[in-house]
């Protein structure tokens, strides 16, 4: 796969922003029939914040392609429609939630929260000329990672919701800090791993069993235990789950070292087996993912399985095809609308819908990679596959959580659930992911601009 | 560092290939078994915005409907006759799948239509057209049903009439109750605090068949019956003293004034019947035995719950509570047991049964509150076929019962004509100053109805005339 000396990319502008607005597009559709249908009217409220949601994204969009022409173009239209899809959930169960009696407006909060993500995410595109000076600030971003995780432990700020103590509220409201600190102690994490890459390389032998080094793994452990410790304090072994898939899928790429995977993956199985024999919520959720059905478990008034069941219920009633948008009662679920939406939109969408995000999912996450492996900056590549891979693995432990292939966590799905410090992690992620892809990239690797563009996955050579 | 990366992008597809697996495995291949699970509210939701079959009263009265709505539930279910027919009709509401009356026993008839669910489903995306529905006509004689409940309103108690050759349940009403249509309302927030208001201060309740009665001296009719098989005829003497002392100290005594008791220790089985003499039976039961009595109970029905409708492939069976005698292995309970005074208890379903057998010259039927289903074109789909439960007496015996049960009317409460009737009046067990009255019967010139009716906090002459009204208006 050798490759000319290539002129300049080709500057396609029309891509991205046609794909923008095609995204657009095709969740104000959605948005609109399924309002029309459940109250026959657009309030002003939702079509002004979906008015200037829509207008954030074109300006994205517009800013990606003056500032960064050569990055990959299905980012934003993806993200776009993903978010779009969650909006449109959110609001449906809002309003089965007034028919019930007990109106909400987490759509419209959701929707002035995109707006949020999208200034932010554009902001950074735009002025955020050279992410490499991050790696000067790594320890201050650990620190600052560390005390963000701590700090829902706070008395008087830290909040406790469904057993696990990871919110924080600041005056009128609420947000989970975790979303942030992942994004800081990457790239602590990146910036660590690049700079003791060759060490890593090495290893001491203990009998037959090749082992890293102490004194190279020594300050890396430090932070991973302190992060296990912060978590398991505040109760969430889901996020713990995430930590441990960054940690562990970014030192194996600087390392190559499968022993590294087993460690990581070892220590996880044990600080499981140690939590399920201290506290009795873990062993709780370790009961009811072996038996969901049973009849104790699931009407016991504390940690039953009945959230769980009906989850599943709302996967078995959307069957194939869904019931559509505005049809069904996807809120019958407790956390439709934040924990459990990928079982709300299993019952809208059905199986079909859910293979449709999952692609969009697979499209952002290949995406990443490419760009992970397309940089040349070594530190690039590290935080560009630490960021997607763990955001791939939290959806897979969402979504293998509902569906019984793993214990429950309390992860939320990145764009689409309701919580406005997810969604501006997620979108903070996508843009740095488009800022890394500023970086100089090997002259005989692709330079394409393709919608996604999957040379970089081939093998060269 | 890109092939570690590349690895790392394949360990995601692997991930990525599991969820949609497992989703797809929930989603479609799991879901026939989800959709079944008796807790599955989802799948409930979905049946509330069905359509669902009608129940009708014999007479073809509608009694629960479903109306097109404009909500999101397309259907809203309306039952015209209100709570006069709640312990008939049940009700289909969003805070509970169907848990009572006919909306239970045939759920899944009157839901599914004639195929299944994903049947139906599966056909309309062909046709786009939904399977006709089905209606379940109940045995229910709907003015028979209004004038009970109407005679009910104001107090507590129930009525129970039945067709005894049938077994067909021409009226089953209860007092207090509950207006089924306030159930059915789509506000799942109001639906569920009214349900569980109700389910709480007891309105959902059928006296009828889900609350348990002193049977006190309508017991009579089993020990009698008993003694007619040992041999005593009607006329035969027994002993029934004024008093009768059990070994604990424990005094039975006659409650009903009678001449006879003070002259004599003993009287006819018909004299000790129509005066419901409660030394004589005592004295009776412990003579028969433990044994012999449980044998003749369960003859009549008592020790299992009795099906009203419903069960297998229709829904999940209304059931009415097991009547029991009680621990009659203890002789004294055994003395008590035949005096009416024991722990045995019954449902006032029990009591119709029991009157019905000697009605029907013997012969216990299955009580059914439905008669068929008919497809919406008024086609006969299926019919409930009476059916035998037991013959406890024979015809001749019947008869004797009967003649001692027109002359106890005679003695008690002659402004009932020629009724065969019991009656008695028995002390609450959990509030002793409180009597509840029962009174059963039927006409022994027309025995196509048998009544039985249980007032609370009243005596034995209000319950009779109760019944009266009732069987003048069945007799119609």
């Amino acid at each position: 796969m050798r490759h000319k000396a290539v002129e300049k990319p080709k500057r396609r502008r029309g891509g991205r922003i046609g794909l923008t607005l095609l995204a657009i597009l095709a969740g104000c559709l959605a948005f609109a029939s399924m309002m029309l249908k459940l109250k026959g009217a657009i309030p002003w409220p939702y079509l002004l914040t979906g008015g200037v949601d829509c207008a954030m994204a074109i300006l994205l969009a517009i800013l990606v392609d003056r500032k960064i022409p050569a990055s990959i173009r299905s980012i934003v239209p993806v993200g776009v429609l993903l978010s779009l899809v969650g909006i449109t959930q959110i609001t449906r169960i809002d309003l089965e939630y007034a028919q019930n009696g007990s109106p909400t407006d987490f759509g419209l909060r959701q929707m002035i929260w995109l707006a949020v993500a999208l200034a932010i995410s554009s902001f950074v595109v735009a002025f955020f000329a050279d992410y490499r000076k991050l790696r000067s600030l790594s320890y201050a971003f650990m620190a600052i990672g560390l005390i963000l995780l701590a700090l829902p432990l706070v008395p008087g700020i830290g909040e406790k919701v469904n057993g696990a103590k990871v919110w924080v509220k600041f005056g009128g409201f609420s947000w989970q800090p975790c979303e942030f600190a992942k994004l800081f102690l990457a790239i602590f994490f990146a910036s660590y791993l690049f700079t003791h890459r060759d060490k890593f390389q090495e290893k001491s032998k203990v009998g037959k069993i090749k082992l890293p080094r102490l004194k190279d793994a020594g300050p890396l452990a430090a932070v991973w235990i302190l992060v296990a410790v912060i978590l398991v304090a505040e109760g969430d072994l889901g996020i713990c789950l995430m930590f441990f898939a960054l940690f562990t899928g970014m030192v194996y790429v600087a390392s190559k070292k499968k022993i590294w995977v087993l460690c990581g993956v070892a220590a996880f199985v044990i600080l499981l087996f140690a939590c399920a024999g201290l506290f009795p919520t873990f062993s709780s959720r370790i009961d009811i993912w072996l038996h969901p059905f049973s009849k104790q478990l699931y009407f016991r008034s504390f940690g039953s399985s009945y959230q769980l069941v009906q989850g599943l219920f709302a996967l078995g009633a959307g069957g194939l095809f869904g019931t559509g948008f505005g049809a069904g009662y996807p809120a019958l679920t407790p956390f439709a609308n934040s924990d459990f939406i990928y079982s709300s939109l299993a019952e809208q969408l059905g199986f079909v819908g859910i293979c449709l995000l999952l692609l969009m999912y697979l499209c952002l996450i290949t995406a990443g990679f490419v760009i992970a492996m397309r940089t040349e900056d070594g530190f690039g590549k590290l935080l560009a596959s630490g960021l997607v891979f763990s955001l791939a693995f939290q959806i897979f432990t969402i979504a293998g959580g509902i569906t019984l292939v793993l214990p429950l966590t309390g992860l939320t799905m990145p764009f689409l659930a309701s919580g406005g410090s997810s969604l501006t992690a997620d979108w903070l992620i996508l843009a740095l992911l488009m800022v890394i892809d500023k970086s100089p990239r090997p002259s005989s690797g692709s330079e394409g601009t393709g919608i996604l563009d999957l040379s970089a996955l081939r093998r060269s050579k | 560092m890109n092939k570690s990366l590349r690895q790392l992008f394949i360990a995601v597809l692997v991930l990525f290939l599991v969820i949609t697996c497992s989703t797809f495995f929930w989603s479609i291949i799991y879901a026939p078994s989800l959709d079944a699970n008796p807790e599955n509210t989802v799948a409930f939701y979905h049946e509330v915005g069905m359509d669902r079959g009608e129940i009708l009263s014999s007479g073809g009265e509608i009694l629960a409907e479903s109306r097109k709505s404009g909500d999101t539930f397309n259907y809203q279910r309306s039952y015209p006759e209100g709570a006069a027919f709640a312990p008939v009709t049940g009700f289909f509401s969003i805070a509970t799948p169907p848990s009572r009356g006919v909306e239970m026993g045939y759920d899944k008839v009157l839901s599914e239509g004639s195929g299944g669910v994903w049947q139906q489903k599966f056909e309309s995306i062909f046709d786009g057209q939904e399977e006709g529905e089905v209606d379940v006509e109940t045995n229910v004689e709907a003015p028979v049903q209004q004038e009970a409940y109407s005679l009910l309103k104001g107090k507590t108690g129930a009525v129970v009439a039945i067709d005894p050759k049938t077994g067909a349940i021409l009226a089953l009403a209860s007092s207090p109750t509950y207006d089924p249509n306030l159930l059915a309302v789509h506000n799942a927030k109001e639906a569920r605090s009214l349900y569980s208001s109700y389910s709480q201060d007891g309105s959902l309740t059928d006296l009828a068949t889900e609350y348990l009665l002193s049977p006190g001296s309508t017991f009579n009719i089993l020990t009698s019956s008993l003694a007619l098989q040992k041999g005593i005829s009607p006329s035969g003497q027994v002993q029934a003293p004024t008093t009768f002392k059990l070994p604990s100290g424990m005094v039975v005594a006659n409650r009903v004034y009678y001449p006879l008791y003070t002259m004599h220790s003993q009287m006819s089985l018909s004299d000790a019947f129509s005066h419901s003499s409660s030394t004589a039976f005592a004295i009776l039961a412990q003579k028969f035995g433990a044994q012999a009595l449980e044998e003749e109970a369960a003859a009549f029905g008592l020790g299992s719950q009795i099906r009203i409708c419903g069960g297998g492939s229709n829904g999940s069976a209304m059931l009415s509570l097991a009547s029991s005698l009680g621990d009659v292995g203890d002789s004294e309970n055994l003395a008590l047991t035949g005096a009416g005074e024991g722990t045995g208890q019954v449902t006032l379903l029990q009591e119709a049964m029991m009157v019905g057998a000697v009605a029907d010259r013997g012969t216990v039927m299955r009580p059914s509150l439905v008669k068929r289903t008919l497809s919406s074109g008024l086609q006969v789909l299926s019919v409930v076929p009476p059916s035998r439960l037991s013959s406890p007496l024979t015809s001749q015996q019947a008869q004797e019962v009967e003649s001692m049960m027109e002359s106890l009317t005679a003695v008690q409460d002659p402004s009932l004509g020629k009724t065969a009737s019991v009656m008695a009046q028995v002390k609450d067990g959990s509030q002793p100053d409180r009597t509840d009255a029962i009174a059963a019967g039927f006409e022994p010139s027309d025995p196509n109805v048998a009544v039985a009716v249980m007032l609370e906090n009243s005596n034995a002459s209000q319950a009779a005339s109760l019944m009266g009204s009732v069987l003048k208006e069945a007799e119609k």
